[in-house]
């Protein structure tokens, strides 16, 4: 039985993120327009498109960074909410940073004021899970099962237009 | 390690990424001796001498190997990001602690 550090650190799954081109630095435009409209749909400063590399997340697209995290364009895996929807393969919902016991103990929340997160988890056709479709605000707040719908939605959009690439490359 | 700077980030405690964290991450996804060729040859081609990098040449070598094929690259994207984030969050809210990780 596997833990889900060895899902995150997997080779394989490496390999896929690597036969995807995720870890280009050019932004996609339409990943870039999925993470806007995750975004909007919520009413969330923050939309993301991360994928979670071995020991860091990249931000594929964002929406509403400001500051280190948007220069770095990531983060250390031990901050990142998203690889416990890589893990577990089921959508990560945090309702309030500062008593969830997955989180609370990361600097993002205190420093960074990372308060609510939702994250859809990216899926491909192999059975990958690459990272995920996010939002992210700095107030505390509830998601309702209609809006992890929207996000599901987009996150299917998102995974598509990552299979592309592997048509395309 | 010599040359690299041994300070935690204030407030966040992320320390820089070291060469035995690249190895030991390149390892895992290539096994030990893949690692250890790959990590050789990416220093020499970037002309510095594996074991005593500085942070500067550190960054240097991980962005060579953020350009190898496959799992390589995604360990040396992933290392780039843990150094890009070590320095940004150093410039902004300084460093503290002793000597030694």
């Amino acid at each position: 039985m596997t833990d889900g550090r060895d899902v995150v650190r997997d080779p394989e799954r490496l390999a896929e993120i690597a036969r995807l081109g995720l870890t280009s630095q050019e932004v996609d435009e339409v990943l870039q327009q999925t993470v806007e409209e995750a975004a909007r749909a919520l009413e969330l400063p923050i939309g993301l498109v991360t994928i979670v590399l071995d020991e860091a997340q990249l931000f594929a697209a964002h929406h509403g960074l400001t500051g280190w995290m948007a220069q770095s364009r990531g983060t250390p895996v031990e901050w990142s909410f998203c690889a416990h929807a890589v893990e577990s393969g089921q959508p990560f919902v945090v309702e309030d940073a500062e008593t969830h016991p997955l989180v609370r103990h990361m600097p993002v929340v205190e420093l960074d004021n990372v308060r609510c997160y939702a994250g859809i988890p990216l899926v491909t056709s192999t059975g990958h899970r690459l990272g995920t479709l996010c939002v992210i605000g700095h107030e505390p707040r509830a998601f309702a099962e209609q809006e992890l719908d929207v996000l599901r939605g987009l996150a299917e959009k998102a995974v598509q237009r990552i299979e592309a690439r592997r048509k395309e490359n | 390690m010599p040359g690299a700077p041994p300070h935690t980030v204030r407030g966040y405690q992320l320390s820089p990424p070291t060469e035995q964290d690249a190895l030991t991450f390149l390892a895992r996804a290539l096994g030990a001796d893949r690692a250890a060729t790959l990590w050789m040859r990416t220093c020499r081609e970037t002309g510095v001498r594996a074991g005593a990098l500085s942070l500067d040449e550190l960054e240097r070598v991980v962005q060579a190997l953020a350009k190898e094929e496959g799992p390589a690259g995604v360990v040396g994207s992933s290392l780039a990001i843990r150094l890009r984030s070590y320095r940004l969050l150093a410039a902004a809210r300084g460093t503290e602690g002793k000597e030694g990780r």
